[in-house]
């Protein structure tokens, strides 16, 4: 949408001309988003034409504010902006601030028009930009080795997704674009196909590949098996959405190519907070969003996304419960709570309903976490260390930072009535309908109902530990000078310790009261209207259309969950309130996992050894191959033919211009047999 | 008589060449001068061009040259110098002659003979420009080797330690390739009767051709033709003379070899071998795949093994010909429009990244990146200037290889289905030998000799900024180069799959 580039001689002042330019974002993405409301039809435009393929395929950008685009716009730009602000302060003593800035520009335009592609060609071409940009900003401090290590995986990982959805894409492509002799597919009778001019052929948004249905609150029944011709069992499909899970599973952290989440924390917290939280990993889950309403998944598609959402949501879980780093433990939550995103995609896409639920856990979750994340920023900016074993007794100094990442937790652990309750509950009840029709299902779902178990546990590890007890366990050098008027209570404990100033706490404040109210938005009609096939619950009642309604199981689960999540904080004082740290015995018998979690299943190591040590191997054994065995067959020919030339050597003067002689008379002895021998032999040859 | 514009560009840069050559001193502002005027006869020849009209060449000139008095009985044989252009030799010419331009601007401070210097750079130039705007064999083969003679001594007389043997071995092996070549042409053009070496109206005669010529002798001709332009392309296994030759080529010479001779090759193939020998193309098809796979993989293998950066660049360069390859192998319109798309592509982003090589030399004395760290820290517009070329290179959205690329793996997705996951999965590595490259020389703490170190040069900044620029207006508006394309007769061969038409 807007692009704040403009910043590099600016100075100090560029933090205030990009909060200027994003506020400008956000008015204008609440006047769309606004308009998508109260709008019969999304809006459309497909004028801009890219690249036109001969035979009448075109490669169109074009703009459309779908339902779940203008819920993202809201999204990106109210946490855009906030982090915008915070940077003003958080990153005020770092080198390259324009750089920071640009880039944190380029990413916000490029994520506005990302949610804004209308077909899926132009948001691959979004997508590799976000991904770029997330590159760039984990990489910022990057006289870091770790940081530019993290950048560089960050990117090769995601892409590795980013490969099999481009195949997936072209695998949709292909079975519905004409090209095996298919026609065009109009998934959607109302929408009318703009390139049906004569001559022209399937534009790529317009084969089954727009956006825009008229109706968004039932997802699109996937194409009957048979549908596409040479797939009578819906083989391909299967094939496609899983190819789409890849690349949602490359940019959302989702198991198995989740690596890369953890390390991307080496970038500054602000870009945790807004890319890493908010927007861009929230990206894989609109994508498999999107594709559910428009494109549909077929029942296997979807069970392998819902199995993989379920398990990741565990599995990323357990790692934050050992991670001894505050921003780690967030990032594991993050790729947890995707999890949990990508799990009531297959589940919505399963039972054939809009992926609302996913996409209200999206909304809530991208603003708790990213407040989670500024929060953490604060104390990490105070106290100069992410070691969660050298903080503690923060909550005196800190009263403000404490409160709000209070909220934070409690709204991420779901406990009632902050706003991932509301979403967890009917992300949880949704996958509770879809696995209850699948055999051994329920263990899929016993996974997604352990993690709220864990959820609670490391989030209030997490704050126990930073915030609870006397005083800091190590004290270290605070990252920043003092200011000169800190704002918040001066607390008695180490002096040096307090508040940041408004420009950081304000967007903590704002995240908290939206993270303490979000969770009732969907009860506006308009709002609800942004998450198509959502059933908004609250202890078994739940509001589908406008019709309240009762079900046991749903409040069964209510309580179920909540007491979870209590639990979770429960244990979690019992082993870290009061300042308590707790260390594992080392003989105990859990000790063994404890090591595991630690090194995080060793999934990094084994890929580092297979994947990473194993092509650099495979490639100096190929550079072997390529100097003596392909060179030296070359070099082989050459001696042979020195040796056979040995006696006209005298001809071999190594004056360049003799051999440009002999080149030219040689070729004229060419052209002369070819003019005169050649019609005598041709017949020879069977022809002339 | 009508002169073509195209006849003012072969004269501009061949008069150019020698004038320059012989500037002595001032030659750098000869060289500028006479290259700036065939950028701006080339832009002349982009307004003249109607890009709907595809039945034929456009900017035509045809004048009888000579005619071989044949022996009784044989056939006389016309000679033309024929010059026309179409939609795919079009963007060959404007990548040529913008290169030249920037290579020069580059080069701007060279000391060492800037005469014979500058004069072999523009000649290069002249003779590719001939190769892509003559619609003659003879007159196309007679430029083909125009481009070899000066490169060659670009190599041996500026080039870097192993010179002699880099240049030597450029020539035997291309100049091999070219005889093949060379033969396989005049045997097309006699066994098929076309009765002139003039090719304006040469894919009117394919029907002819297919009579004329047995499969045996298609398949002979194709695989010649297949060798003697995959050489130049180049495609494994017949490259090792590339990453020598660029590794020890000045850098104006490493430009134009990787950023107008490759796509001589391509050229060649799209133009002769695979429209004209419809038989030989059927039967070797599946072996062209498979050079062009192996071509993909082997080079972005190659190029996480290397530690010189030019040494990288050159095996990059053989994965993005090998999709090049891959995409006239499949021989759809799409396919070719994706080929010269990407030969266009890669012409502007290798000669960003072997500037930066060179650069890299002067600002470190090495270009070997273990020893050479921090890059950013010390020489932040190289390492900006790296950092674009690597990214344009693996392919990033905004960047001009994207669409070329994109366009490639469409074509083959629809050519051939889930094999388009081997180019895709060499895109992965491609990723990664590029970051981890700047990952060592950009980033990190700094490492090398860099007490001597100096950021960008002024003219070396200038002819970086200037490709720089290219590849990002090509990158956000490709349809400026992609238009041109499909304006060319030969996406009327009836047999041209998706063209309409059945081939026999």
């Amino acid at each position: 949408m807007l692009l704040g580039l403009a910043g590099r001689r600016f100075g100090r002042a560029v933090g205030w001309i990009a909060v200027a330019f994003e506020a400008g974002a956000l008015v204008s993405g609440f006047y769309v988003a606004l308009a998508e409301m109260g709008a019969a039809l999304p809006y459309h435009d497909q004028s801009f034409v890219w690249l036109n393929f001969p035979g009448g395929t075109r490669f169109v950008l074009g703009t459309l504010v779908s339902p779940l685009g203008a819920l993202m716009l809201l999204v990106i730009n109210v946490v855009g902006l906030l982090v915008v602000l915070y940077s003003n302060e958080y990153m005020a003593h770092e080198e390259g601030l324009p750089r920071y800035y640009a880039e944190l520009m380029l990413f916000l335009s490029a994520m506005n028009a990302l949610v804004l592609a209308d077909n899926y060609l132009e948001f691959i071409l979004f997508w590799e930009l976000v991904g770029l940009c997330s590159y760039l900003l984990i990489g910022f401090f990057y006289k870091k080795p770790e940081a530019a290590s993290a950048a560089k995986k960050a990117f090769v990982v995601t892409r590795v997704g980013d490969v099999l959805f481009l195949a997936g894409v072209f695998l949709f492509f292909a079975s519905f674009a004409g090209v095996h002799g298919v026609g065009p597919i109009n998934l959607y009778p109302g929408t009318s196909c703009p390139s049906s001019a004569p001559g022209t052929g399937p534009t790529w948004a317009c084969s089954g590949f727009v956006f825009a249905p008229p109706n968004a609150n039932s997802a699109a029944p996937f194409l009957a098996p048979g549908t596409v011709t040479g797939d009578p069992n819906g083989a391909l499909m299967t094939l496609g959405g899983l190819f789409i899970l890849g690349g949602a599973a490359g940019k959302s952290a989702q198991f198995p190519l989740h690596t890369w989440l953890p390390d991307a924390m080496e970038g500054p917290t602000t870009v945790s907070a807004l890319i890493h939280a908010a927007t861009m990993v929230a990206a894989g889950i609109f994508l498999l969003a999107i594709t559910t309403i428009y494109l549909g998944f077929t029942p296997t598609a979807a069970l392998v996304i819902l199995g993989v959402g379920g398990f990741t949501s565990l599995f990323a879980g357990t790692m934050g419960l050992v991670s001894p780093d505050i921003k780690r433990v967030i990032a594991y939550s993050t790729i947890s709570q995707l999890g949990y995103m990508t799990m009531a995609v297959g589940a919505s896409a399963y039972l054939v309903v809009g992926p609302g639920a996913a996409m209200f856990h999206l909304f809530t979750h991208a603003f708790f976490k990213s407040l989670l994340f500024l929060a953490a920023g604060s104390v990490i900016h105070v106290v100069g260390t992410q070691d969660l074993f050298k903080m503690g007794g923060l909550r005196k100094a800190m009263p403000i930072t404490a409160g709000t990442m209070l909220v934070g937790a409690l709204a991420l652990s779901g406990i009632f009535p902050f706003s991932g309750f509301f979403s967890k509950d009917d992300l949880l009840s949704l996958t509770y309908s879809a696995t209850s029709k699948v055999p051994f299902g329920f263990l899929f779902f016993a996974l997604s109902v352990a993690a709220v178990l864990l959820t609670a546990l490391y989030i209030f590890r997490l704050w126990f530990m930073a915030f609870g007890g006397d005083g800091l366990r190590e004290p270290s050098a605070p990252h920043s000078a003092p200011h000169a008027s800190p704002v918040g209570s001066p607390g008695p404990s180490p002096p040096a310790l307090h508040e940041p100033s408004w420009v950081m706490l304000a967007p903590l404040v704002v995240l908290a009261a939206i993270s303490c109210v979000a969770g009732f938005l969907p009860l506006i009609p308009s709002f609800s209207h942004l998450f198509p096939g959502l059933s908004w619950g609250l202890f078994g009642y739940s509001l589908v259309a406008g019709v309240w309604t009762f079900s046991p199981a749903d409040l069964v689960l209510s309580l179920v969950s909540l007491s979870l999540a209590f639990l979770g904080l429960g244990l979690a004082w019992a082993f870290w309130g009061g300042g308590r740290v707790y260390r594992m015995p080392a003989e105990s018998p859990l000790r063994g996992l404890h090591g595991l979690l630690q090194h995080r299943y060793y999934f990094d190591d084994a890929y580092d050894a297979l994947a990473v040590q194993g092509i650099l191997a495979l490639s100096k054994a190929m550079d072997w191959v390529d100097r003596y065995v392909i060179d030296g067959t070359v070099h082989g020919f050459e001696q042979g033919f020195s040796r056979l030339s040995s006696r006209a050597r005298t001809l071999q003067t190594g004056i360049v211009s003799n051999y440009a002689l002999w080149l030219v008379t040689g070729l004229l002895v060419l052209v002369i047999f070819f003019l005169y021998g050649i019609p005598y032999l041709a017949p020879l040859f069977g022809g002339g | 008589m009508l002169v073509s514009p195209l006849t003012l560009l072969l004269a501009v840069a061949f008069v150019g060449a020698g004038a320059t050559f012989f500037a002595g001193p001032k030659a750098r502002w000869v060289a500028v001068i006479f290259s700036g005027a065939t950028v701006a006869v080339v832009v002349y020849t982009l307004t003249q061009f109607q890009l709907n009209f595809t039945l034929s060449y456009q900017l035509l000139e045809v004048n009888h040259w000579f005619t071989f008095a044949a022996l009784p009985g044989a056939p006389g044989i016309s000679v033309d110098y024929a010059v026309g252009v179409d939609g795919i030799s079009l963007p060959m010419v404007l990548l040529s002659s913008v290169v030249t331009l920037a290579a020069v601007v580059y080069h701007w401070e060279e000391e060492n003979a800037p005469g014979p210097f500058f004069g072999l750079l523009l000649l290069v130039n002249a003779g590719v420009l001939g190769v892509f705007v003559s619609l003659d064999v003879l007159l196309f083969f007679v430029f083909w080797e125009v481009v070899l003679i000066p490169m060659f001594f670009l190599i041996g007389r500026w080039g870097g330690a192993r010179r002699h043997y880099a240049a030597i071995k450029f020539f035997v092996y291309t100049h091999v390739a070219s005889v093949v070549m060379f033969v396989a042409l005049l045997a097309m053009v006699f066994l098929g009767g076309w009765g002139t070496f003039d090719f304006v109206n040469l894919y009117g005669l394919q029907t002819l051709n297919q009579s004329a010529l047995s499969s045996v002798t298609q398949v002979l001709l194709f695989g010649s033709l297949l060798f003697g332009f995959g050489v130049k392309l180049p495609m494994v296994p017949f490259h090792t003379w590339l990453p020598d030759a660029h590794v020890e080529a000045p850098t104006g010479g490493s430009v134009l070899l990787a950023a107008v001779l490759l796509k001589m090759g391509a050229y060649g193939l799209i133009r002769f071998a695979m429209p004209l020998l419809p038989v030989g193309r059927e039967v070797l098809t599946p072996l062209i795949f498979f050079l062009a796979f192996l071509s993909i993989v082997w080079g972005a293998f190659l190029s996480l093994a290397q530690r010189d950066l030019k040494r990288l660049v050159a095996y990059s360069s053989i994965n993005h010909m090998g999709i090049v390859l891959l995409a006239i192998g499949l021989w759809t319109q799409v396919g070719v429009l994706a080929a010269v798309l990407l030969m266009f592509a890669h012409g502007l982003v290798s000669a960003v990244l072997f500037m930066v090589s060179g650069s890299m030399h002067h600002a470190y004395g090495t270009r070997d990146i273990p020893s050479v760290g921090g890059m950013s820290a010390y020489t932040p517009r190289l390492s900006t200037m790296l950092m674009v070329g690597s990214l344009a290179s693996l392919g990033l959205p905004a960047l001009v290889s994207f669409p070329a690329e994109f366009s490639a793996f469409f074509a083959t997705w629809e050519g051939l289905g889930l094999l388009v996951l081997i180019p895709l999965t060499a895109l992965v590595v491609t990723a990664a030998f590029y970051l981890w490259m700047m990952q060592r020389l950009s980033f990190g703490p700094p490492r090398g000799s860099t007490l001597k170190t100096h950021d960008l040069p002024t003219p070396e900044l200038v002819a970086l900024s200037l490709m720089v620029a290219l590849v990002v207006l090509y990158g956000i508006l490709p349809f400026l180069v992609a238009q041109y394309i499909p304006a060319s007769p030969l996406f009327h061969i009836p047999c041209f799959s998706g063209g309409g038409g059945v081939c026999p």
